[in-house]
């Protein structure tokens, strides 16, 4: 592998590599705004020139990559970056100063605040000051839709929306239009943004506050906000999100880029906004025996008693629920897996499974067996299975398996549901415990390629709502001989 | 080392306790006689509250949320004064307003609610500071009383009238439809 030597250090690189990404190994973060790891670089923003050895003049570090080496000496070194030189500070600075010529000084309103890559690198790049005597440019609002709100003023034109609009979630609804100071970015007569089932990803891509989000705009200071590192349940790759959540309610969700891993970067809008079905409104629901309040105790008794249970856990769960679960089955063939509401693929780059249940993988691990219910109400009319303990959640649940599973309760002499909020099957079982949902608790699942992806717990549940590990605990102990 | 004792000779004069006295009386009945011929705007000790002393220039007073002479109120919702406060005692929630959008980066946002808890208040006057709009000022007003918490909580419209008595402004309870832009569109 050749070697570069980045402000004296030494680094072998593969052939190849942006000059960008060699220095971000070494811990030297360039300024970018054009740049992303998963579009292709434009070098448009000016802003990651750094000095090459033997070029004239200085270079973008987002688009220079590191040449091969000699074949008679491959570890030579084929080039030596300097970013910590007076031109390239200079060169910085003045990008900046460019920058900040017209883009209003607007702070306080702008959404971005404290996210603002524009913010941040003026402190450290910056000058402080404009020399700017002259009117700022402004232009004319446009609508781009229920999701998304642009403002031009804002606009630095780094065209990451473009691009990501062109490349990856396709559509190409946004465009850039007229040529030097008038240059905008805009949508095509007639279009707008809510075609686009990866519009929000805009926002992210976004570093200043050009476009924000309708659904987030004004609603908190990102500063306010706490974020905890979890997934998405709304796809079927799990995919790595941040829940950005602030006096115990969710505020966004958004992605967790993971290293290497391109297609992290983005998720659905589907995925984005389902945030707002996990925060808990209204009174915290209370353990139910025969739609009555009633205390653990005699729930235990009532299942313990009952004769054979059989276990069905909806895939949607996370893998220590699933083995938990398991664990309450009289024996392993009485595990059942349910969830069929199958999440459209929208992107089939970014999602490589039909199937919208994201953990059927761990729960198959775990003994579970999908699409056996009906084998299941055959047992449980037979007086085979007494018991039927089921875990919830209708949102991932068709109507034709709503109504199977309500047969298969009905029959049962014995039934328990385990929800987060009780739903029309739920009310159906004899027996009802409220769970957390998954913002509220710490676990993990194995997606359809094989990977483990955990989650973290980023609201505090209500009181008298617990975990299924820790229900299933209650449940399984041995009742104190008198 | 000890402690250095000065001891004091005391004069004749001194040990009678008298003429000391006499020298003390003087002092208080030259005071009495100055305060007599003093106009009482100008006497250390004023009629509260009948009279109100004057408050110098930068005092920090109850505070007021500044408006536009259209009404509008000046605050965007930045929440620097909140991030500033000491006493943690502002709280506020943002709104957008503009459905015209032609006020666009500008005045597109305002506060829908903004209380301070003047129980908590300290009135170190750090939200005067922060803010960028030049939107809440600490004036002259520093009787801030009453009879039960509830009412010490100032909203946004108590915030914004707290000095309209003094201005001679009429006091507001609604913000004005944004009618005019406040900047013209260049391009």
């Amino acid at each position: 592998m050749p070697t570069i030597k980045i402000n004296d250090v030494a680094l072998s690189v593969n052939p190849g590599t942006l000059v960008l990404d060699a220095c971000r190994t070494v811990g030297i973060d360039i300024p970018h705004y054009c740049y992303h790891p998963a579009l292709t670089p434009v070098a448009t923003c000016r802003m990651c020139l750094v000095e090459i050895k033997g070029q004239p003049k200085l270079a973008t570090s987002c688009t220079t990559t590191v040449p091969p080496a000699p074949k008679d000496n491959p570890d030579a070194v084929v080039m030596e970056v300097l970013t910590n030189t007076p031109a390239v500070a200079d060169a910085r600075a003045g990008v900046m100063e460019f920058l900040l010529i017209n883009h209003p000084l607007d702070c306080p309103i702008c959404d971005q605040a404290g996210e603002c890559k524009l913010q941040d690198y003026s402190y450290h790049y910056g000058s402080g000051d404009s020399r700017m005597g002259e009117v700022k440019r402004r232009y004319r609002y446009e609508d781009l839709g229920a999701k998304i709100v642009i403002d031009k003023n804002r606009c630095i034109h780094c065209t990451r929306c473009v691009r990501f609009t062109r490349e990856i979630s396709g559509g190409g609804e946004l465009t850039v239009a007229s040529r030097g100071s008038r240059l905008e970015v805009t949508t095509f007569t007639g279009k707008s943004m809510d075609q686009n089932p990866f519009a929000g990803n805009v926002v992210d891509l976004c570093p200043v506050g050009a476009l924000t989000s309708r659904d987030f705009r004004f609603r908190k200071r990102v500063w306010y906000l706490k974020s905890a590192p979890s997934i998405s349940r709304h796809s079927a790759l799990g995919n790595p999100i941040w829940i950005d959540h602030e006096g115990n309610r969710i505020h966004r969700f958004r992605p967790r880029p993971m290293e290497g891993n391109e297609t992290t970067h983005f998720i659905s809008d589907e995925e984005r906004y389902a945030y707002a079905q996990y925060n808990r409104t209204g009174l915290a629901p209370v353990v139910q025996l025969n739609r009555s309040p009633a205390s653990m105790d005699a729930i235990r008794e009532a299942l313990q008693s009952a004769g054979p249970v059989a276990v069905i856990g909806q895939g949607t769960f996370g893998c220590d629920a699933a083995q938990r679960l398991g664990e309450l089955a009289t024996s392993a063939e009485s595990r059942y897996g349910s969830g069929d509401k199958t999440i459209a693929v929208v992107l089939p780059k970014y999602q490589s499974s039909a199937d919208g249940i994201l953990n059927r993988r761990g729960f198959m691990e775990r003994g579970f067996r999908f699409g056996a219910l009906a084998e299941l109400l055959g047992k449980v009319e037979r007086g085979e299975v007494k018991a039927v303990v089921l875990l919830h959640d209708a949102a991932f649940t068709s109507a034709k398996e709503t109504e199977l599973l309500l047969e298969i309760l009905k029959a049962s002499t014995f039934s328990l549901a385990l929800e987060v909020e009780p739903s029309g099957l739920g009310r159906a079982a004899t027996a009802w415990l409220p769970i957390t949902n998954y913002a509220e608790e710490s676990d993990f699942i194995v997606n359809h390629d094989g990977e483990l992806r955990r989650y973290q717990k980023a609201l505090q549940p209500p009181k008298g709502v617990r975990t299924l590990p820790a229900w299933m605990k209650d449940l399984a102990a041995i009742p104190a001989t008198v | 080392m000890g402690v250095l004792v000065k001891k004091v000779e005391l004069s004749w004069l001194d040990r009678t306790y008298v003429w000391p006295v006499m020298k003390g009386m003087a002092i208080t009945f030259e005071h009495f006689i100055k305060q007599l011929f003093t106009p009482t705007s100008k006497r250390y000790t004023i009629q509260y509250p009948d009279m109100k002393k004057e408050i110098p220039e930068g005092y920090r007073g109850l505070h007021e949320l500044k408006r536009f002479e259209d009404g509008a109120i000046k605050c965007v919702a930045c929440f620097m004064c909140q991030e500033a406060c000491p006493a943690r005692c502002i709280s506020i929630e943002a709104e957008e307003f503009s459905d015209l959008n032609i006020t666009q980066g500008f005045e597109e946002k305002r506060p829908a609610i903004f209380k301070i808890d003047m129980l908590r208040c300290i009135y170190c006057g750090m939200c005067e500071e922060a803010c960028p709009k030049d939107a809440i000022w600490l004036r002259k007003e520093y009787e801030v009383a009453a009879y039960d918490r509830l009412s010490m909580q100032y909203g946004k419209w108590d915030l914004m009238n707290t000095y309209a008595q003094a201005d001679g402004k009429d006091r507001i309870s609604q913000d004005p439809t944004p009618s005019v832009p406040r900047r013209t569109i260049v391009m």
